[in-house]
Protein backbone atom coordinates (compact mmCIF):
# COMPACT_ATOMS: atom_id res chain seq x y z
CA UNK A 1 0.00 0.00 0.00
CA UNK A 2 2.45 2.75 1.14
CA UNK A 3 4.94 0.90 -1.62
CA UNK A 4 2.05 1.85 -4.53
CA UNK A 5 1.61 5.08 -2.91
CA UNK A 6 4.61 6.34 -2.99
CA UNK A 7 5.07 4.94 -6.26
CA UNK A 8 3.20 7.39 -7.68
CA UNK A 9 4.58 10.27 -5.26
CA UNK A 10 7.52 10.00 -6.56
CA UNK A 11 6.70 9.74 -10.59
CA UNK A 12 4.58 13.55 -9.40
CA UNK A 13 7.86 14.79 -8.07
CA UNK A 14 9.99 13.70 -10.90
CA UNK A 15 7.57 14.95 -13.01
CA UNK A 16 8.18 18.64 -11.28
CA UNK A 17 11.96 17.12 -11.79
CA UNK A 18 11.79 17.52 -15.94
CA UNK A 19 10.97 21.08 -15.65
CA UNK A 20 13.71 21.60 -12.94
CA UNK A 21 15.97 20.00 -15.51
CA UNK A 22 14.25 21.64 -18.49
CA UNK A 23 15.04 24.98 -16.84
CA UNK A 24 18.38 24.23 -16.39
CA UNK A 25 19.09 22.82 -19.84
CA UNK A 26 17.32 26.58 -21.13
CA UNK A 27 19.66 28.26 -18.68
CA UNK A 28 22.47 26.48 -20.01
CA UNK A 29 21.62 27.59 -23.60
CA UNK A 30 20.96 31.30 -22.06
CA UNK A 31 24.56 31.70 -21.24
CA UNK A 32 27.23 32.19 -18.57
CA UNK A 33 24.81 34.91 -16.39
CA UNK A 34 21.49 33.20 -16.59
CA UNK A 35 23.60 29.41 -15.78
CA UNK A 36 25.06 31.32 -12.35
CA UNK A 37 21.65 32.62 -11.15
CA UNK A 38 20.40 29.25 -11.62
CA UNK A 39 23.85 27.44 -9.94
CA UNK A 40 22.81 30.11 -7.24
CA UNK A 41 19.11 29.10 -6.34
CA UNK A 42 19.82 25.12 -7.14
CA UNK A 43 22.92 25.38 -4.77
CA UNK A 44 21.74 27.23 -1.56
CA UNK A 45 20.58 24.51 1.11
CA UNK A 46 17.05 25.19 -0.51
CA UNK A 47 17.75 23.93 -3.62
CA UNK A 48 19.91 21.27 -2.39
CA UNK A 49 17.24 19.63 -0.70
CA UNK A 50 14.89 19.33 -3.80
CA UNK A 51 17.76 18.08 -5.74
CA UNK A 52 18.13 15.34 -2.58
CA UNK A 53 14.26 14.57 -2.76
CA UNK A 54 14.50 14.36 -6.65
CA UNK A 55 17.27 11.92 -6.35
CA UNK A 56 15.05 9.97 -3.49
CA UNK A 57 12.26 9.73 -5.78
CA UNK A 58 14.32 8.58 -8.70
CA UNK A 59 15.87 5.74 -6.59
CA UNK A 60 12.33 4.99 -5.46
CA UNK A 61 10.35 5.13 -8.64
CA UNK A 62 13.20 3.08 -10.62
CA UNK A 63 12.98 0.15 -7.95
CA UNK A 64 9.43 0.62 -7.60
CA UNK A 65 9.38 0.29 -11.12
CA UNK A 66 11.57 -2.82 -11.46
CA UNK A 67 9.27 -4.55 -8.93
CA UNK A 68 5.98 -3.68 -10.87
CA UNK A 69 8.15 -5.37 -13.83
CA UNK A 70 8.90 -7.98 -11.70
CA UNK A 71 5.18 -8.79 -11.03
CA UNK A 72 3.88 -8.18 -14.77
CA UNK A 73 6.92 -11.28 -15.48
CA UNK A 74 4.56 -13.03 -12.74
CA UNK A 75 6.87 -13.58 -10.43
CA UNK A 76 6.42 -12.46 -6.46
CA UNK A 77 2.81 -12.19 -6.27
CA UNK A 78 1.81 -13.32 -3.10
CA UNK A 79 1.00 -11.07 -0.03
CA UNK A 80 4.22 -12.43 1.82
CA UNK A 81 7.06 -11.63 -1.45
CA UNK A 82 4.64 -8.32 -2.52
CA UNK A 83 5.42 -6.51 0.93
CA UNK A 84 9.35 -7.92 0.93
CA UNK A 85 9.77 -6.23 -2.65
CA UNK A 86 7.91 -3.02 -1.48
CA UNK A 87 9.92 -3.08 1.77
CA UNK A 88 13.21 -3.64 -0.53
CA UNK A 89 12.17 -0.93 -2.96
CA UNK A 90 12.16 1.58 0.19
CA UNK A 91 15.96 0.35 1.62
CA UNK A 92 17.28 0.96 -1.55
CA UNK A 93 16.05 3.74 -2.16
CA UNK A 94 17.69 5.20 1.33
CA UNK A 95 20.38 3.60 0.84
CA UNK A 96 21.19 4.42 -2.44
CA UNK A 97 20.20 8.55 -2.06
CA UNK A 98 22.49 8.58 1.04
CA UNK A 99 25.40 6.51 -1.05
CA UNK A 100 24.84 8.95 -4.08
CA UNK A 101 24.70 12.16 -1.52
CA UNK A 102 27.85 10.43 0.71
CA UNK A 103 29.99 10.73 -2.49
CA UNK A 104 28.84 14.23 -3.63
CA UNK A 105 29.69 15.62 -0.53
CA UNK A 106 33.24 13.39 0.25
CA UNK A 107 34.10 14.34 -3.70
CA UNK A 108 33.68 17.79 -2.91
CA UNK A 109 31.42 18.48 -5.46
CA UNK A 110 28.64 19.62 -3.06
CA UNK A 111 29.26 21.77 -0.62
CA UNK A 112 26.49 22.90 2.43
CA UNK B 1 -33.45 -7.52 -21.53
CA UNK B 2 -29.98 -7.33 -21.81
CA UNK B 3 -30.10 -10.62 -19.64
CA UNK B 4 -30.86 -12.20 -22.59
CA UNK B 5 -28.61 -11.94 -24.55
CA UNK B 6 -24.82 -13.99 -24.31
CA UNK B 7 -22.23 -11.94 -23.28
CA UNK B 8 -20.71 -12.28 -26.55
CA UNK B 9 -23.95 -10.46 -28.25
CA UNK B 10 -24.01 -7.85 -26.07
CA UNK B 11 -19.89 -6.86 -26.96
CA UNK B 12 -20.87 -7.47 -30.82
CA UNK B 13 -19.95 -4.71 -32.85
CA UNK B 14 -18.68 -2.52 -30.36
CA UNK B 15 -15.32 -2.16 -31.65
CA UNK B 16 -12.03 -3.69 -32.13
CA UNK B 17 -10.35 -4.56 -28.73
CA UNK B 18 -7.21 -5.60 -30.11
CA UNK B 19 -5.02 -2.50 -29.08
CA UNK B 20 -6.22 -2.33 -25.84
CA UNK B 21 -3.22 -3.39 -24.16
CA UNK B 22 -1.46 -0.92 -26.19
CA UNK B 23 -0.85 1.83 -23.12
CA UNK B 24 0.07 -1.43 -21.05
CA UNK B 25 2.56 -2.36 -23.79
CA UNK B 26 4.01 1.18 -23.82
CA UNK B 27 4.13 2.22 -20.12
CA UNK B 28 6.50 -1.33 -19.64
CA UNK B 29 8.58 -0.74 -22.60
CA UNK B 30 9.35 2.75 -21.86
CA UNK B 31 10.06 1.61 -18.55
CA UNK B 32 12.07 -0.88 -19.72
CA UNK B 33 14.39 1.77 -21.37
CA UNK B 34 14.19 3.99 -18.77
CA UNK B 35 16.52 1.66 -16.25
CA UNK B 36 19.76 2.43 -17.93
CA UNK B 37 18.91 5.77 -19.25
CA UNK B 38 18.26 7.21 -15.30
CA UNK B 39 21.09 5.13 -13.98
CA UNK B 40 22.93 7.51 -16.77
CA UNK B 41 21.29 10.56 -15.76
CA UNK B 42 22.12 10.09 -12.29
CA UNK B 43 25.62 9.56 -12.98
CA UNK B 44 25.87 12.35 -15.53
CA UNK B 45 24.46 14.45 -12.44
CA UNK B 46 26.63 13.59 -10.20
CA UNK B 47 29.21 14.15 -12.82
CA UNK B 48 27.71 17.57 -13.23
CA UNK B 49 27.45 18.87 -10.19
CA UNK B 50 29.89 21.22 -8.90
CA UNK B 51 31.26 22.06 -11.99
CA UNK B 52 30.27 25.66 -13.59
CA UNK B 53 28.91 26.67 -16.98
CA UNK B 54 31.93 25.72 -19.09
CA UNK B 55 32.12 21.90 -17.98
CA UNK B 56 28.39 21.76 -18.55
CA UNK B 57 28.40 23.29 -21.97
CA UNK B 58 31.56 21.08 -22.86
CA UNK B 59 29.40 17.96 -21.38
CA UNK B 60 26.91 18.47 -23.55
CA UNK B 61 28.80 19.44 -26.76
CA UNK B 62 29.82 15.76 -26.34
CA UNK B 63 27.86 13.45 -29.09
CA UNK B 64 27.67 10.87 -26.63
CA UNK B 65 26.01 13.38 -23.65
CA UNK B 66 23.86 14.58 -26.52
CA UNK B 67 22.30 11.50 -27.99
CA UNK B 68 21.89 10.02 -24.31
CA UNK B 69 20.46 13.26 -23.07
CA UNK B 70 17.98 13.65 -25.70
CA UNK B 71 16.96 10.56 -25.28
CA UNK B 72 16.54 10.16 -21.71
CA UNK B 73 14.32 13.49 -21.97
CA UNK B 74 12.20 12.02 -24.67
CA UNK B 75 11.59 8.60 -23.27
CA UNK B 76 11.01 10.46 -19.65
CA UNK B 77 8.44 12.71 -20.90
CA UNK B 78 7.16 9.97 -23.01
CA UNK B 79 6.39 8.05 -19.62
CA UNK B 80 5.72 10.80 -17.54
CA UNK B 81 2.33 11.72 -19.66
CA UNK B 82 1.39 8.08 -19.24
CA UNK B 83 2.11 7.96 -15.85
CA UNK B 84 0.47 11.55 -15.25
CA UNK B 85 -2.37 10.64 -17.13
CA UNK B 86 -3.50 7.82 -15.24
CA UNK B 87 -3.07 9.46 -12.20
CA UNK B 88 -5.21 11.90 -13.31
CA UNK B 89 -7.94 9.32 -15.09
CA UNK B 90 -7.64 7.70 -11.46
CA UNK B 91 -8.57 10.77 -9.71
CA UNK B 92 -10.90 13.32 -11.81
CA UNK B 93 -13.64 12.54 -14.18
CA UNK B 94 -15.99 13.87 -16.43
CA UNK B 95 -15.03 17.96 -18.57
CA UNK B 96 -12.16 18.93 -15.61
CA UNK B 97 -10.53 15.35 -16.13
CA UNK B 98 -10.26 15.68 -19.69
CA UNK B 99 -8.73 19.26 -19.83
CA UNK B 100 -6.47 18.03 -17.22
CA UNK B 101 -5.45 14.79 -19.45
CA UNK B 102 -4.67 17.47 -22.10
CA UNK B 103 -3.17 19.71 -20.33
CA UNK B 104 -0.73 17.42 -19.05
CA UNK B 105 -0.16 16.19 -22.50
CA UNK B 106 0.45 20.20 -23.55
CA UNK B 107 2.59 20.04 -20.62
CA UNK B 108 5.25 17.14 -21.32
CA UNK B 109 4.87 18.63 -25.35
CA UNK B 110 5.89 22.20 -23.94
CA UNK B 111 8.71 20.95 -22.08
CA UNK B 112 10.04 18.70 -25.04
CA UNK B 113 10.16 21.44 -27.36
CA UNK B 114 11.76 23.68 -24.85
CA UNK B 115 14.65 21.27 -24.12
CA UNK B 116 15.05 20.55 -27.51
CA UNK B 117 15.50 23.93 -28.31
CA UNK B 118 17.76 24.50 -25.52
CA UNK B 119 20.10 21.76 -26.45
CA UNK B 120 20.37 22.87 -29.78
CA UNK B 121 20.91 26.56 -29.40
CA UNK B 122 23.56 25.09 -26.55
CA UNK B 123 25.19 22.69 -28.98
CA UNK B 124 24.97 24.88 -32.18
CA UNK B 125 25.48 27.98 -30.85
CA UNK B 126 22.08 29.30 -32.49
CA UNK B 127 21.63 32.52 -30.16
CA UNK B 128 25.17 32.79 -29.22
CA UNK B 129 26.20 36.57 -28.78
CA UNK B 130 22.71 37.29 -27.94
CA UNK B 131 23.35 38.27 -24.06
Amino acid sequence: MLGSILHRASGVALYAGAAVVTVWLTCLAAGPACYAGFLAIMSSPLGLLVWAGLSAAAFYHLAAGVRHLVWDLGHGLTPRSASALATWSIVFAVVATAAFWAWLFISGRVAL
Amino acid sequence: MSGLQTPRKRVEGLGSAKHGAGLWRRERFSALILIPLILWGLCSAAHLAGGGYDAALAWLQQPFNLVLLAAVLAVCLWHMEMGMRVIIEDYVHGTLGGLLVLLNSLFCWGLGLAAAAAVLSGVFGVGAGVH
